[in-house]
């Protein structure tokens, strides 16, 4: 795991301090207001700042030394700790992803059950539809119309366009505060479910399906159990191995997907961290969430390999590679 | 070891052939194709169906030919590739009737192999060859002046990269038949030009990234032991960045454009074909041809590629399928988040991203249009992926 994520750190660190170009002069603005030699004076001035003039390969060792210490060094824009950007927003993507991850397990594992079960009825058919066409609409298409249709004052004003609680939500109760909040979540989640929720019903259902065919089913069927027992002990304890290995792939996905979605519901999150940094070539930030990010999936992974061991007990990590 | 000349009725099916028959099955499947096709035929004659220029014009008593004088020299790549790709086609049916089976693989592989040659170079030779022309001229206005006659326009009259401030956010209308953006272009125009952007970035970004994956994943699964785990840790990597994030990065710091985009989501989605390559090829390993090949001492080339790929590539394939919807919505997010290519080369996802103006106000044909042209292309080829996937699989097909 700690090769893995030097690795990806190494890579965002190559990519982003060999590209031309440095934060300073983007932000003091085209050139032409300071006369070169006060732009090139400022310029050096704050890389030295910001430790920015030491060889390349000393910036990595030093930045690797504090990160183990969890000192993610100051953000060139915002001029504070990076630690405590993260601080403030990682929890607002996590909560975020996580409302989004139980709410696709949950409703996609029963109702890819139910279509296999039903196989090539009215609820299978329809729901192979509606699946493959929310696994076809892009992101961004669904939050715009969402925020077309619902958000303003064109058609519907039914939720609210951007954040996630009103100005005045700090004078509220604790009830009200939630019922704010979740009005704001309402509409960014499902725009963050949709595409998992299509991918994993689908799964469900072509695993159930294997399973359903599978001799043990028919022994299980023929030896008397009731069906709710050959379905719910019998073929879904077998099928669901597949699922706990998808978990492992949705994770990154629905962590790249948030740049979109907080970019699109003007959510202060760790994708828009992400996203600002980017264009104003904030090194420390980009290496923080590129290094959180890399650590929440390492963990995302290691979750389905402990999972898919406790589903299926052959699975054993003794003597393998 | 000469070739045993067989006779043709004997030759039974290719297993193209068989993928093709069962894949064939599925009406839903050929529709989605056909729509592809039909998508390239827009994007390939995207200059004659959208351009402001007319094909000819009299001016002075002169007839001039404005359209093909403006033609870039991607219009001649994207010309030149469309040909050879449609020859290849015939040559492929070509092959049925002459070739045997059994060879066929190879000789289709050289084929596409000397045709691609050819369009690169091709590619190359215009660019260096074509000069670039602006033509500024409003041909419209010289109508209605009345300096010129006789114009034959193309069936959507305005330029993509055209901008009018009179005619801005104007809803759809008997004239902009999709409405205007932002800057007064037409949204059709430009959907049709942007077409080239998406199935390109979809078609150059997979192939990148199935070239990558099955290289990697058949060295990875050939050797296995040390190899294997150095090269699944590197794999690792590549899958625990967010990919979007990794986009972004190099973009924003490399410059936008259309390459580096293409490169950058080959570069960053080889990951899943190498695992699927690589799976596969731990399985064909220990089968008795590759065993055999191994002991008579072929180069290791040869094993690989020839011997040991077309067992295992049926799965890759599945997956680039599905990969170009993949890649067609990372190029969207790309332009959507403004990332993508520079203004006023036109994208899909930069269309939709004008949706919400700045000002709050929402221009619904600016999101649905651009939107439902995604849509429509992702849900093409994830059908075309589906039927694929059915028709490969052999559990499904019947024994021949």
């Amino acid at each position: 795991m700690i090769p893995t994520l030097i690795g990806i750190t190494l890579m965002i660190f190559a990519i982003s301090r060999l590209a031309p170009g440095d934060p300073f002069s983007l932000q003091s603005g085209p050139g032409g207001q300071l006369d070169a030699k006060t732009f090139g004076n400022y310029v050096e001035q704050q890389k030295k700042l910001h430790g920015l003039d030491k060889p390349l390969p000393v910036q990595y060792v030093l930045w690797l030394k504090n990160t183990a210490m969890l000192d993610f060094g100051d953000s060139i824009k915002h001029h504070r700790p990076v630690f405590e950007l993260i601080k403030e927003r990682l929890p607002i993507t996590l909560m975020l992803n996580v409302i989004a991850f139980v709410l696709i397990y949950t409703i996609s594992i029963p109702l890819g059950v139910l279509a296999a079960v039903r196989h090539k009825k009215f609820v299978d058919t329809s729901m192979s539809v509606i699946v493959f066409v929310l696994w076809s609409i892009p992101v961004m298409l669904a939050g715009q119309l969402f925020i077309g249709y619902f958000c303003g004052p064109t058609f519907k004003n039914w939720f609210p366009p951007a954040g996630l609680s009103s100005n005045d939500a700090d004078t509220m109760a604790f009830l009200p505060w939630l019922g704010n909040r979740l009005w704001h979540l309402v509409l960014p989640v499902i725009c963050l479910t949709y595409r998992g929720f299509a991918y994993l019903a689908k799964q469900v259902r072509a695993g159930m399906l294997d399973n359903l065919r599978a001799d043990y089913v028919r022994t299980a069927r023929a030896k008397g159990l009731s069906n709710l027992v050959v379905i719910g002990r019998h073929a879904f304890r077998n099928s669901i191995i597949p699922v706990i290995t998808i978990m492992a792939t949705l994770l990154p996905a629905m962590i790249g997907g948030s740049i979109i979605i907080e970019s699109i519901f003007s959510i202060p999150g760790m994708g828009r961290l992400a996203f600002e940094a980017v264009t104003t070539r904030d090194y420390n930030v980009i290496m923080a969430v590129a290094t959180i990010g890399g650590v929440l999936n390492l963990m995302g992974l290691l979750l389905a390999d402990i999972a898919y061991a406790i589903a299926d007990p052959r699975v054993s990590f003794e003597g393998k590679l | 070891m000469g070739k045993q000349p067989t006779d043709k009725k004997n030759w039974g099916r290719s297993y193209g052939e068989m993928v093709w028959k069962e894949f064939a099955k599925s009406k839903l499947s050929i529709a989605s194709l056909v729509f592809i096709v039909f998508l390239f035929f827009l994007a390939i004659f995207a200059p004659f169906l959208a351009n402001d220029k007319p094909f000819m014009i009299k001016i002075n008593g002169q007839w001039n030919y404005p359209l093909f004088r403006s033609l870039t020299a991607s219009d001649y790549a994207v010309f030149l590739a469309a040909a050879f790709a449609v020859f290849q086609l015939l040559l492929i049916r070509r092959n049925k009737k002459y070739i045997e089976p059994s060879i066929r693989g190879q000789v289709l592989g050289r084929q596409v192999f000397v045709n691609s040659l050819i369009v690169v170079i091709g590619t190359v030779l215009f660019f260096v060859m074509v000069p670039r022309r602006l033509d500024a001229t409003d041909y419209k206005e010289m109508i209605v002046s009345g300096s010129a006659e006789g114009a034959v326009f193309a069936p959507i009259p305005y330029g993509y990269g055209r901008t009018d401030l009179k005619i801005r956010e104007q809803p759809p209308s008997r004239e902009h038949w999709l409405g205007t953006d932002d800057v007064g272009s037409d949204v059709l125009c430009r959907l049709i030009h942007g077409s080239r952007i998406s199935l390109s970035v979809g078609f150059v970004a997979v192939g990148l990234s199935v070239l990558i994956g099955v290289f990697v994943g058949a060295v990875l699964g050939y050797f296995g032991g040390k190899v294997d785990f150095v090269g699944m840790r590197i794999v690792e990597i590549f899958m625990a960045i967010p990919p979007l994030l990794l986009m972004i990065t190099v973009v924003a710091f490399f410059g936008r454009g259309l390459f580096l985009i293409m490169m950058v989501i080959g570069l960053i989605t080889w990951t899943s074909n190498a695992r699927f390559v690589r799976a596969e090829f731990f399985k064909l390993r220990q089968q008795d041809f590759v065993q055999s090949a191994v002991s008579l001492g072929l180069p290791l080339r040869s094993i690989l590629f020839r011997h040991m790929l077309p067992n295992g590539i049926a799965p890759v394939l599945v997956n680039a399928t599905f990969g170009i919807a993949g890649a067609i919505f990372y190029e969207a997010a790309l332009s959507f988040l403004g990332f993508g290519v520079a203004p006023p080369t036109p994208s899909w996802g930069q269309i939709l991203s004008l949706g919400v103006s700045t000002s709050g106000r929402f221009l619904w044909w600016l999101t649905l249009f651009p939107g439902l042209a995604i849509f429509l292309t992702a849900l093409a080829y994830n059908l075309v992926g589906e039927g694929l996937r059915d028709a490969v699989d052999p559990r499904l097909r019947k024994a021949a």
